[in-house]
């Protein structure tokens, strides 16, 4: 049989406890911060390149929005107002956008 | 989830993004990180913002962990890398402040006489042979695994525990018929 060693006992009384919910709780809590940050790198990445894209394609969608506007300008005129008032109907439907008192009042 | 779980298992889990995984993961390794970042540093609230550091960036590099079940030797050898880093940048700044002062007594740490004793006796040893005594004496490391998480060759292991077990026994005043 093995001897015991005698460092042992000060090398128990020296150990960390053997679960503490305080350290897991500190460690989860950087994770979550890390991992916000990471996430807002992302999207910033993300706009990043959705501005580049844009910013490169400007001229090619330029040309084309002209090339487009004379023939189609009175159907892009009613796509646009029927969106609008789309928009409008859904905001007053879900209640999340507030009339101005008058507007209340006739209602 | 439940704790019987493989090391492996976790890793997966929280691979694939789960907190709870990896939580489970520091609940079951914590004591045996910090243990060793305490003998290593000396400090106990040093020691544990090092163990804080060292799972954040085990979860940060998760993905480059090969061997899922040697998570235990992977979280040594971050915080081997760590605690180095650590006292290089302290010698720097510390010189500096501490001269007059003298070592920072652990004031957060109510210790037994047993364990200011072990931090006195390992605070006189060089931080390489801490490293290998926190190893192979206090945790039961193999010094090949020992070698491995501290990347140094196996021969200066097997000295460091030699030397660094006669000199621990003689600053503790222990008879250790071993050295």
């Amino acid at each position: 049989m093995r001897k015991a060693d005698p460092l042992k006992a000060f090398f128990e009384a020296d150990a960390a406890p053997a679960v503490d919910p305080g350290f897991r709780m500190a460690v989860m809590e950087r994770v979550a911060r890390r991992r916000l940050q990471f996430e807002l790198v992302r999207a910033a990445m993300a706009g990043l390149a959705v501005f580049v894209t844009l910013l490169l394609l400007r001229p090619a969608m330029l040309s084309l929005l002209l090339l487009l506007a004379g023939p189609f300008q009175q159907a892009l005129l009613v796509l646009g107002a029927v969106a609008l008032a789309a928009f409008l109907a859904y905001k007053l439907a879900t209640g999340t956008l507030a009339l101005p008192g008058w507007a209340q009042r006739l209602l | 989830m439940s704790t019987q779980w493989t090391d492996a298992a976790l890793v997966a889990a929280a691979r694939s993004g789960s907190d709870n995984a990896f939580a489970i993961l520091v609940d079951r390794h914590q004591q045996a990180v910090r243990s060793f970042l305490r003998r290593v540093c000396g400090h106990a609230a040093d020691a544990d913002d090092l163990a804080q550091e060292t799972f954040l960036a085990a979860w940060t590099s998760l993905r480059t962990l090969d061997k899922p079940e040697r998570v235990r030797s992977w979280l040594f050898g971050i915080a081997w890398r760590r605690a180095q880093g650590m006292a290089r940048s302290m010698s720097r700044t510390r010189r500096r402040e501490t001269d007059w002062q003298g070592e920072r007594p652990d004031s957060n740490q109510p210790g037994t006489e047993l364990n200011i004793a072990m931090q006195q006796a390992l605070a006189q040893l060089p931080a390489d042979q801490r490293a290998v005594i926190a190893l192979c004496l206090a945790g039961d490391w193999s010094h090949a695994d020992a070698a491995q998480v501290l990347a140094m060759p196996l021969g200066t292991v097997k000295s460091h525990v030699l030397r660094g077990r006669a000199r621990l026994a003689e600053i503790l005043g222990v008879r250790d018929e071993e050295s």
